[in-house]
């Protein structure tokens, strides 16, 4: 069975244990066009960064390997720089880089992969775009189950329970998909990967990607999570794995080390009339990690116009702390109180002109009239009302 | 407020006192001739309403009369709400001021203030007071010239108006602060929007940068796409060269165009062989045709003349038969010709009995016609002899119609005078005894009668003897004349005519009638006999007679008997021309068939001699080509041709066999296919391997600037665009909702606000200008226009004479508002009216009177007589300087 060339053995590392780092989903070049282009540059610089990190880690911990289990890129149409940038910010380490082409970035005809490889990669950096053992010098064997295409519908990680390798070897499994009838059904559709792969496969570690928070499934399977989270989902995000195996059959010990630059946080909030105080308050974050957030508020309730507007003040402040705030005010609905009418005017045409507003609120544009009052409440306070 | 007393002392040009008492509620005309002081009274009355006692510098000195150094007053009593208050001021000299009310009596600056506020008017801090501080007073001060100006409500004069609307419908107007608000909103929304409600500024450039951004993403997906599709070719690129090369299929090409190259070269012999034996097969074929041909040729000729032969024999057949039938069809003409003659002949004969029998005919009619005509005359004769001789008889007869009538009237004459005599005549009546008999003049009567005896008569009286009368009147003698004139004319008449008396003339007159009659009616029948006279029948008579002398003649000479009727004989010439006519056919068809044989036998001749010269022709040809080649000789040249070709074909069906065998078709076929799968498969590769070195290319091309990462960034860009293109649109639309809801409740207000005013202000304005409306700013409460048939014409551009009306007209329209509303008015007009036409100044009258019915008017004018007719007391400035000034004490 042909084999992959495999690192040369690093000085000082004499036992017969393997170790090594775990992460996967790095999703490289992901443009979050959502958000505004200063924010998105940030965010995607970020995910280059945290691979950085992580290599520096992999030297600093002197770990035989690190293993990417798919998803190094987002899209197989990654620009020519963002390989470049991938190849520097792996450089600080020199060890075993196996990356596994996952549902994001499949080995097609032509993909990262290929263009990676005519970028010409070091020699430390290996692709497992075949379903080939590759072995980790001569005390591990890497089982990869690489996607050539974005969905696949078999089990590609069939092939490691036939898979021959010496018993010395410790065996190490390396694929991206959904564990059936573990993870959400939404989650299952494609690429599965059979819950009992560990042991069919005698794996002594099944190191798996996909799903973007940290996960264990079975207790040598585990899905690593993306290390630097993507979106507002609290599913773990944020580390990577720290995988120490001492010798074929041993449990692996998993030390998850936290690694990622921002935190992404989604909260609902009940707004009460009067009530805005703790709008930064309920996130209860230190103050000094508060530029690290990105916020998303989802606002409730039923306000009048002098909360809406000390609300925005106070929405205004947050924005300003945190790296980024995204507000969703759909369900929050402004009713404008007599209080609200009477602090603008209380006679002549603009109290009638309120009024009549005021009576829209019920009708079928509604939002237009409710919106009017409250640019005519900001206004007041902007004219020094 | 109501003006009772107005009284002035020492102030400017009326040194001595002017008082104008008693003035009433309503319309109050002072009239003063110019210079007579008028203006002066309007200044005094303002300066002791509005002007402090203090009051000092130029404006008092303009008090002082001319070169004089006196103490101006001025005393003005009036009422308000019912109340008596009376206010004096001095000037200058020991200044006073003295305001009694019904709470009491005020000095100094106390009775000015308590004034101040009693009439709503400012007094001035400093100086003399300015209009604006008069108040609502000043508003109805209505001064020569100075209401062109607009209203010149003055602050405290709108502040008294406003308060007073503001009261009535409450604050509606926001005021400044509301303006404000409007403006500011006003402000955002065109920034926004156009104000044809179209996108511009930023939510003009946000349409923009949204549909750049959905272009530039769409761009960028189908580029995408094209990307992947790309990639999908390669790996289809890939795999089907993979696959080539997997199944050899080049290499099972080249061996198959090998193998099918091999067997079509044994094939080709075979065909060759096959191609040479097809030659000798047309070969002998071709020598046998010709021995054929010229064996068929022989017997061409030989039959050839065999068959001219034959014809000539039909020929001369069909001539013989020919020159047989001509004697019949001769014979037949003939007998057709002699029929037709015959036919001919009848017909002419029954065309002559046809004559004759007419002639017969109309000489019997002719007879009967003469006979007729014969009577006539006769009769005509007869008749005409007859009434001569009753012509005749009347000749003899005397008498006629009025020589009767002329007798009838003598006879009456007669009558007339014996009656007359009998008149005066004597009556005797004898009544002799026994049959006795009485003789007159010897002639007996017949007794029992009266007499009449008119002259000397002798009565013999039978037993009696004789008496003798004799009549004695004078008349008798008269009237006995006269019918004795009457009796001889009668008898005159009658021997005239020869009668013996009346009776017989009329026997002949009656005879000469009846004669008359006869006469007459012999006319009338000779007249129906010949209405045309008798010549004119003996004339026809005699043309008759004539027509049957040539008739008889005609007939006579044509010697026929026993014709019968000339129907009976035009039936028998009908059918003679029947008979004429079927032989006529009947010769036509046999000269027709006459000349057809002819024809046919001159042909037949024709024919007969070229059927002749054909066989001589024929024999000549056969004879020259047996000359040539003998009969037999040429049956032994076909015969060998035959064989020849048996031999060929033969080996020709041996060579197709065996090429069949061989399947040529099929290896060609094979060849052919392997050769274009080689040249395919080769081609493919080809194909295959430069596509996949393009898309290798265009996607390292593509790839280069990170698709995917462009892709995201322009959906994410586009979603924002979008949403905040959505955001501006949702604010203009807000800001769009505001303005226009402000401005509506603005307009609203602002004519609700006015409504107490203008309500009071249609009725004054109707006077003059029925169909206008007036508009009023609602914060200066000035006037700014009028609305006359739906357009707005501007205050300042209306002409002088309608501006000063409508002044005066609004102004009067508040006086009726504040005065209802319970505060001091009253109006003055000084002169005002000087640019109304008649007609304006009419009605402007109308409205002071109007006017009136709420507040006082006082009116000074120069021009009384123009007043005259208001009906309103006329206060002579004059008659107020003879009553005293009277100071409150």
């Amino acid at each position: 069975m042909p084999l992959y060339p495999t690192c040369s053995e690093k000085e000082g590392f004499e036992d017969l244990s393997v170790r090594f780092l775990h992460t996967a989903d790095l999703q490289i070049g992901k443009g979050f066009g959502q958000l505004p282009s200063e924010i998105s540059v940030v965010l995607r610089n970020a995910r280059l960064e945290t691979l950085k990190k992580i290599a520096v880690l992999a030297r600093e911990r002197r770990v035989d390997a690190v293993l990417v289990a798919g998803d190094c890129f987002d899209d197989i149409a990654v620009g020519d720089e963002t390989l470049r940038r991938f190849k520097v910010a792996l450089e600080p380490f020199g060890g075993t880089w196996v990356l596994l082409p996952g549902n994001h970035d499949p080995a097609t005809a032509e993909s990262p992969w290929s263009r990676l490889k005519r970028l010409t990669l070091p020699d430390n950096v290996i692709v497992a775009d075949e379903p080939i053992p590759i072995a980790l010098g001569d005390k591990a064997m890497i089982l990869p189950a690489p996607l050539k295409r974005r969905r696949d519908a078999a089990d590609l990680t069939e092939w490691f329970d036939t898979a021959e390798t010496d018993d010395h070897l410790i065996r190490i499994g390396l694929a991206h998909g959904s564990v059936r009838e573990f993870l959400p059904e939404a989650s299952e559709a494609a690429n599965p990967v059979a819950m009992d792969r560990d042991i069919r496969a005698r794996l002594d570690y099944l190191a798996l990607g996909d799903w973007h928070g940290k996960l264990q499934v079975t207790d040598r399977t585990w899905y690593a999570g993306t290390p630097e989270p993507d979106r507002f989902r609290a599913n773990e995000p944020g580390y990577i794995l720290n995988v120490a195996i001492e010798a074929p059959g041993a449990k692996p010990t998993i030390e998850p080390v936290a690694v990622a630059e921002y935190r992404w946080m989604e909260q609902t909030r009940d707004i009460m009339p009067g009530g805005t105080d703790d709008v930064s308050q309920g996130l209860d974050i230190p103050a000094a990690e508060l530029s690290r957030l990105i916020v998303r508020l989802e606002l409730q309730g039923t306000i009048d116009l002098s909360t809406h507007a000390a609300l925005d003040e106070d929405l205004g402040d947050l924005r300003a702390r945190v790296q980024y705030l995204e507000v969703d005010d759909a369900g929050l609905v402004v009713e404008p109180t007599e209080d609200d009418l009477d602090m603008i005017d209380t006679t002549g045409f603009v109290r009638t002109g309120m009024e009549r507003l005021r009576e829209q609120l019920n009708g079928p544009d509604a939002e237009t009239a409710r919106r009017a009052l409250a640019l005519l409440y900001g206004l007041h306070h902007q004219t020094g009302g | 407020m109501l003006f009772r007393r107005i009284a002035i002392r020492n102030f400017r040009k009326h040194l001595s006192p002017v008082v104008i008492d008693e003035l009433g509620e309503g319309v109050t005309v002072i009239a003063g001739d110019n210079e007579e002081g008028k203006s002066t009274l309007l200044d005094a009355i303002r300066t002791g309403l509005f002007e402090r006692q203090n009051l000092g510098g130029k404006a008092a000195d303009t008090m002082q009369p001319f070169g004089s150094t006196v103490r101006p007053e001025v005393r003005i009593d009036f009422e308000v709400d019912g109340s008596l208050y009376s206010i004096t001021k001095g000037f200058i000299q020991k200044a006073s001021a003295r305001l009694t009310t019904p709470a009491g009596t005020f000095e100094g600056a106390a009775a000015e203030e308590r004034l101040a506020e009693l009439l709503t008017f400012r007094l001035s801090q400093r100086g003399e007071s300015k209009p604006d501080d008069r108040g609502i007073l000043g508003l109805f001060w209505l001064e020569q010239g100075r209401v062109l100006d607009g209203l010149g409500l003055g602050e405290t004069g709108r502040s008294t108006l406003r308060g007073s609307l503001e009261d009535e419908v409450g604050n509606v107007l926001g005021g400044t602060r509301g303006r404000k608000l409007l403006e500011a909103a006003r402000a955002q929304r065109d920034a926004l929007l156009t104000s044809t409600g179209r996108p511009r500024g930023d939510l003009s450039a946000a349409n923009d940068e949204a549909e750049k951004a959905t272009a530039r993403a769409l761009e960028l997906e189908a580029e995408r796409a094209e990307y992947d599709q790309e990639i999908d070719h390669l790996t289809q690129v890939r795999r089907d060269l993979a696959q080539i090369s997997h199944d050899r299929v080049l290499e099972k090409a080249e061996e198959a165009l090998s193998k099918a190259e091999s067997e079509a070269r044994s094939i080709e012999l075979l065909i060759q062989r096959h191609e040479a034996a097809e030659q000798a097969v047309a070969l002998t074929k071709a020598q046998l045709d010709n021995a054929a041909d010229h064996s068929d040729r022989r017997q061409a000729l030989i039959q050839a003349v065999e068959g001219r032969e034959r014809d000539l024999i039909d020929k001369r057949d069909a001539h013989t038969r020919l020159s047989d039938e001509a004697g019949p069809i001769a014979d037949r003409q003939q007998a057709a010709e002699i029929e037709m003659m015959a036919k001919t002949e009848a017909r002419e004969t029954a065309e002559t009995r046809v004559v004759v029998a007419q002639g017969r005919s109309r000489i019997e009619s002719l007879d009967k016609q003469i006979a007729e005509l014969h009577r006539k005359i006769s009769e005509i004769e007869k008749l005409a002899s007859q009434r001569k001789a009753d012509q005749d008889r009347i000749a003899q007869i005397a008498i006629d119609q009025r020589g009767y009538e002329k007798l009838q009237t003598l006879e009456s004459d007669i009558r007339a005078a014996k009656a007359a005599l009998g008149a005066v005549a004597t009556r005797v009546r004898f009544a002799p005894i026994g049959g006795q008999r009485v003789k007159r003049n010897g002639v007996e009567l017949t007794t029992g009668e009266t007499v009449q005896v008119t002259d000397r008569s002798h009565f013999e009286l039978d037993g009696f003897g004789e008496i003798d009368i004799e009549p004695g009147t004078s008349e008798l003698a008269d009237r006995r004349a006269r019918l004795k004139k009457a009796e001889d004319a009668l008898d005159k008449g009658l021997t005239a005519v020869g009668m013996a008396d009346i009776a017989a003339a009329k026997i002949q007159l009656e005879q000469r009638t009846s004669l008359d009659a006869q006469v007459k009616e012999a006319k009338r029948l000779i007249d129906a006999l010949a209405p045309e006279g008798a010549e004119a029948l003996a004339t026809v008579l005699g043309e008759q007679k004539a027509e049957r002398s040539r008739l008889s003649d005609t007939t006579s000479a044509l010697m026929l008997a026993d014709t019968a009727d000339p129907e009976t004989e035009s039936r028998v010439l009908t059918a003679a021309k029947d008979a004429e006519k079927e032989a006529r056919t009947a010769l036509d068809l046999a000269q027709k068939e006459h000349q057809e044989h002819v024809i046919q036998l001159t042909v037949a001749v024709t024919a007969l001699e070229a059927a002749a010269e054909a066989v001589t022709t024929a024999k000549a040809d056969l004879q020259k080509a047996r000359d040539y080649a003998s009969d037999t000789e040429l049956t032994t040249k076909l015969e060998s041709a035959k064989d020849a070709l048996t031999k060929a074909q033969n080996t020709h069906a041996e060579s197709t066999k065996r090429l069949n065998a061989a399947n040529p078709e099929e290896v060609e076929l094979r060849r052919e296919r392997a050769q274009s799968t080689l040249a395919t498969v080769d081609a493919e590769r080809r194909q295959l391997r430069e596509e996949q070195i393009g898309l290798q290319s265009r996607l390292t091309a593509l790839g280069k600037n990170g698709i995917s990462e462009l892709l995201e960034e322009a959906r994410g860009r586009e979603t924002r665009t979008l949403a905040r293109r959505d955001r501006l649109q949702r604010d203009a639309a807000a800001w769009n909702r505001l303005v226009s809801t402000l401005v509506d409740a603005e307009r609203d207000a602002k004519e609700a606000f006015l409504e107490p005013v203008l309500k009071r202000v249609d009725p004054f304005l109707r006077l003059l200008f029925p169909d206008a409306r007036v508009t009023l700013n609602e914060e200066t409460l000035e006037i700014t226009g009028v609305v006359r048939g739906g357009r707005e014409e501007p205050y300042p551009l209306l002409s002088i004479g309608t501006r000063e009306q409508l002044s005066i007209l609004v102004r009067l329209a508040f006086a009726v508002y504040l005065r209802e509303k319970g505060f001091p008015a009253a109006v003055i007009l000084d002169d005002a009216l000087v640019y109304a036409d008649d007609d304006r100044f009419e009605r402007m009258q109308l409205a002071l009177r109007k006017a009136a019915e709420t507040v006082q008017v006082l009116i000074l004018t120069c021009r009384p007589r123009d007043w005259r007719e208001f009906g309103a007391p006329i206060r002579r400035l004059g008659d107020g300087k003879t009553k005293k000034f009277e100071p409150l004490q």
